[in-house]
């Protein structure tokens, strides 16, 4: 019978564990199992037969670490290893109806962003297992702690083969993996994805499993794999605590909460599945309603979507200037900074729009959701025009995110919903086609009706699709504005589906826009509007939701606004002794908070370059006496670099506002050399720089030395700066050098860092030596003007 | 297991502040990061208890599996004990993630989980050792050497976590540069006495970073 019938109808039996009976056979404890396919065949064969006679409906290839990696120093082939459990697990089933599965583990090297492994190269290993699966029937990922691997493996299996695709994770007591991922970000990511079974296996025994199994039924309407441990190990012994008896017992109680699937992890036999096949009989599925959740999510992270939810709109260079340059700059850490600070605000997910003309869009989206993902648990909203960069973002997003956006066209529907049916996304509708927008909410009620039809022929569930019926702006067409809201309404009493608006364009041209966009909110809110996009850093937004929530009962006993004030007061006018305080004390005694409120007083009776100059480095050169003397320590000399970056950061603002840095002197090139990951002095050197008017590529920290000489290269830059804080890493820098040297690159590089002298800058190439960010301007003058 | 408090004492040295003590902004960022770095670390470990055997070359070999720990130091390190403890311990990634969000906005804040974190590795490793303790109450304890002390060469991490199936059992892995992962985990073997020696403690004489190491250059070490 084919597998997929027999989900829907039976209750399916796994087998037990490999690595025990191998154990048991009197295998070295420290041999490579997978080898045992070739050298103990028979043994292999035998396993899995008394498995099968057991009961089990599927068996498992002994293939659980048969991956380049952990099998690189056999000297066998990936595919050699997998062809050859195949056939060992194919002769032990003739003459049953039994089905092979082909049994894929853990790579054995943790993904980005926690270890070194890129998800690009995690595919790849998985692909190779995957195209050598030719005998098997269906494909099994288990024992995962990271939904990222979870996600290569998931779709290097659906890009390369058609056989169904099982996966299990492995979760602790506390309900999550080793790497934090939750129950239901795992559910709810992998049935988006496409996986045919879901569930969990090792780590615990049936008993822990069963709240984990209560839970994973909340959110996922697949069948749902358990496969527990015997028991608990003892530490000493390592012996499991459960009989067969109890096994099937908890095994049945497993099945009440909503298992399907059933087998046996480390410290099971074919006893126990003897046990299990003849007595878990006639399941009853408890009735579920998780295709009815609208849920996205991060692997810790799981945003349900039955309130008011904030997507923060402030990752956008619309009409910002600073973000723009920051793209054409490549300075992901100005990004990751509006992404941390929109989260503390209490934004629920993040909208992401990195669309410039002049840069690759495809690229920067890659690394901005990388980077993001790295930092901060919400979810994202991938929102871009071009399908490309729509569907690279989605390939690499851990989770399940949003998609922003399609319209009522076709062209639209068809080239954006397919993606987001394949990356197990949610989406949303504009509600406008090749005519505009509709000015009647009636009209608007009808495009977005197409949209959900036609997602829902793709196979998107209607819980995951959002429409927008669209903000426009009230001092252009005022009448609009209650249009806009009664289509919301319409949308939401009769589509049933998710509302989404932008909230901000409505004042557009209007003074007092915060006042208008405050009070659209709360009318949208009770129109049915359910994810506002807004800019989650102005207080009387993020309050407006958080008020609503509380006025409408969905904060009970008010916990979460209670949370959000507790400890707050009223908002007062600054207090005077602020004025007190010079910015230079302020620097030296590390008040961060203070100092950019100083330097924007001293911005209204000051030129900034004379802050800069006669206030901001000499602070910093104080500092860096007294910590080369003893009196300060490296947490006050860092906290102290960092109050002036805010401090800098008001004087860039200032600067940009006045337009005069349109006019860049020149491209300068940063790096903190490959091994350092040290890199506040070159931050310090790069704020510097810019208000002097350069405009600086900055590589960040731990940059290959090819990454600089493809910067210098790629954007013709005469002049690169490199730091190094520690001795270990002074060579990074001698060598990045010499590349720049060997590649006849027309730039002059200098160098800084605590640990640097100039007879060492001068022996291993270096151009010049700077001995603090004051001598960096200096050069920088001199090379480029 | 739970840390209910990190040591902070022990942090602040990592920081280099000697026999000084924090101004009070910096106490209170230490504050501040100490109770985000227990809200979010999930401490774990594994260990095994072998007797100590050698091999035929005369070399310390772990029983019933070909690793051999190589080195005289180790060799020295174990020379009055009948059996050795191996273990590895992890905050889990939980800590890594702190420490590389904080990086973002708040550099000070990463120094200081950074070394609150080293402190509070520590402390989970000093808890498998009183646990060893509880079930081998006979045994006296050796100071704990990890790979890459003295001449115990750093690839034999791999071994090392196979050994105590940790990469399954707590989630540790190595990355191909040698790192462990999550990156504050530490692995380490302690010899067990019967007699009570005290030079088992190991020195800076066999330590890798005694020629760069600020603490010896500035006349101290790091177990004061």
């Amino acid at each position: 019978m084919d597998i997929k019938t027999r989900l829907r109808d039976n209750t399916i039996i796994l087998d037990g564990a490999m690595g025990t009976q191998i154990q048991a056979s009197g295998a070295e404890p420290g041999c490579i199992p997978e080898l045992l396919n070739f050298s103990h065949s028979r043994l292999i064969v035998d396993i899995h037969r008394r498995y099968i006679e057991a009961g089990a409906d599927i068996i498992y290839t002994n293939t659980f670490g048969a991956n380049r990696y952990k099998m690189s120093s056999t000297g066998k082939s990936v595919s050699e290893i997998i062809q050859t459990a195949i056939s060992n697990a194919n002769e032990a089933r003739i003459g049953t109806d039994s089905l092979v599965a082909l049994d894929i583990g853990p790579i054995g090297q943790m993904l980005e962003p926690a270890g070194s492994l890129s998800f690009e190269e995690a595919y790849d290993i998985f692909k190779e297992q995957i195209i050598a699966c030719k005998g098997a029937d269906l494909i099994v990922f288990e024992t995962m702690s990271d939904l990222y691997e979870v996600k290569a493996g998931l779709l290097a299996a659906k890009e390369n083969c058609s056989l169904p695709i099982f996966c299990t994770m492995t979760f602790e007591k506390n309900m999550r993996t080793f790497t934090g991922c939750s129950v239901a970000s795992m559910a709810v990511t992998l049935e988006a994805l496409g996986a045919d079974a879901i569930g969990v296996n090792c780590s615990l025994g049936p008993l822990e499993l069963i709240p984990i199994i209560r839970e994973m039924r909340r959110y996922t309407t697949l069948p749902i794999i358990v496969k527990p441990n015997a028991g608990l190990p003892d530490p000493v012994t390592g012996k499991y605590d459960i009989s067969p008896d109890d096994f099937l017992v908890y095994s049945k109680m497993l099945a009440d909460e909503g298992a399907n699937i059933f087998g046996g992890c480390c410290g099971t036999t074919p006893e126990f599945i003897k046990k299990i096949k003849n007595g878990i009989k006639d399941v009853k599925t408890p009735a579920c309603d998780a295709d009815k959740l609208s849920i996205v999510c991060t692997p810790s992270s799981a945003v349900v979507i039955d309130e008011p939810r904030i997507i923060g709109e402030r990752i956008n260079p619309t009409g910002k200037k600073l973000f723009k340059e920051a793209l054409k700059n490549n300075d992901i850490g100005y990004i990751l900074n509006q992404a941390i600070e929109q989260v503390n605000a209490g934004a629920d997910i993040l909208d992401v729009n990195v669309g410039l003309p002049e840069i690759d869009e495809k690229q920067m989206m890659i690394s901005v959701v990388k980077a993001i993902q790295s930092v901060v648990n919400v979810p994202l909203q991938i929102d871009s025009t071009i399908p490309e960069v729509i569907e690279a973002a989605l390939r690499v997003y851990n989770g399940k995110p949003v998609v922003n956006s399609v319209n009522g066209e076709d062209s639209s529907l068809e080239a954006i919903l397919p993606l987001v049916k394949k990356y197990g996304a949610s989406v949303v509708g504009l509600t406008l086609d090749n005519n505009g927008i509709p000015p009647k909410a009636e009209d608007r009620l009808t495009i977005a009706e197409k949209i959900v039809n036609r997602a829902l022929s793709y196979g998107i569930k209607r819980s995951d699709i959002f429409i927008d019926c669209l903000t426009l702006t009230a001092s252009a067409e005022q009448a609009a504005v209650l249009e806009t809201l009664r289509a919301v309404k319409m949308v939401r009493d009769k589509l049933g589906v998710q509302t989404v608006l932008g909230v901000s364009n409505i004042s557009f041209g209007l003074p007092q826009r915060e006042l208008i966009n405050n009070n659209f909110l709360t009318m949208a809110l009770t129109y049915g509007l359910t994810l506002p996009i807004i800019n989650p850093n102005v207080a009387s937004m993020t309050g407006a939701v958080r008020a609503y929530k509380l006025l409408t009962c969905i904060d009970t006993n008010s916990a979460q606004f209670i949370k959000a004030y507790s400890g707050q007061t009223e908002t007062k006018a600054p207090a005077d002794s602020a004025s007190n305080l010079s910015l230079s004390y302020a620097i030296e005694a590390g008040l961060k908070s203070e100092c950019s409120k100083l330097t924007k007083d001293l911005l209204k009776s000051k030129n900034p370059m004379d802050i800069v100059n006669e206030i901001l480095i000499p602070a910093l050169d104080k500092t860096g006496r007294l910590f080369e003397t003893g009196k300060i320590f490296l947490p006050q000399l860092i906290l102290s670099a960092e109050c002036a970056q805010e401090a800098f950061g008001e004087i860039k603002k200032e600067i940009s506002a006045k337009g005069t840095s349109s006019i860049s002197k020149g491209k300068i090139v940063l790096a903190t050399v490959k091994g350092d990951v040290h890199d506040i002095g070159k931050n310090i050197v790069k704020v510097l720089l810019e208000n002097y008017g350069y405009t600086i590529i900055d590589l960040g920290k731990d940059v290959s030395y090819q990454a600089v000489v493809d910067a210098i290269r790629d954007n013709d830059v005469k002049l690169a700066g490199l730091s190094a804080l520690m001795t270990t890493t002074l060579i990074s820098m001698e060598k990045t050098i010499s590349l720049i040297h060997e590649n006849n690159l027309d730039c002059k590089v200098w160098v800084g860092g605590a640990v640097l002298t100039p007879e060492y800058a001068e022996k291993i190439g270096a151009d010049f030596y700077a001995k603090d960010a004051k001598e960096s301007i200096d050069i920088a003058k001199k090379i480029l003007g | 297991m739970e840390l209910s408090t990190i040591n902070k004492a022990e942090a602040v040295r990592y920081l280099r502040y000697g026999d000084n003590i924090p101004d009070k902004t910096i106490s209170l960022i230490i504050d501040e990061c100490e109770r985000r770095l227990l809200d979010i670390i999930n401490p774990m470990y594994v260990y095994r208890v072998f007797d100590k055997e050698y091999n035929s070359e005369g070399e310390l070999q772990v029983p019933g599996y070909n690793t051999v720990l190589k080195g005289k130091s180790i060799k020295k390190h174990l020379e009055n004990s009948q059996k050795i403890a191996m273990l590895c311990a992890t905050l889990s990634n939980g800590a890594d993630t702190l420490i590389r969000t904080s990086q973002v906005n708040d550099v000070t804040g990463a120094l200081i989980t950074d070394a609150l974190a080293n402190a509070a590795i520590e402390q989970v490793c000093d808890h498998v050792c009183d646990l060893i303790k509880e079930k081998l109450p006979d045994y006296y304890q050796t100071s704990r050497f990890s790979p890459g002390y003295g001449d115990l060469p750093m690839d034999l991490q791999n071994s090392f976590l196979t050994i105590l199936d940790a990469p399954r059992r707590i989630g540790v892995t190595l990355s191909d540069g040698g790192l462990l992962v999550p990156l504050k985990s530490v692995t380490a073997i302690v010899g067990l006495t019967r007699e009570n020696i005290k030079s088992t403690q190991s020195g800076c004489s066999s330590c890798a970073l005694r020629e760069t190491c600020e603490y010896r250059k500035s006349g101290t070490n790091c177990r004061k």
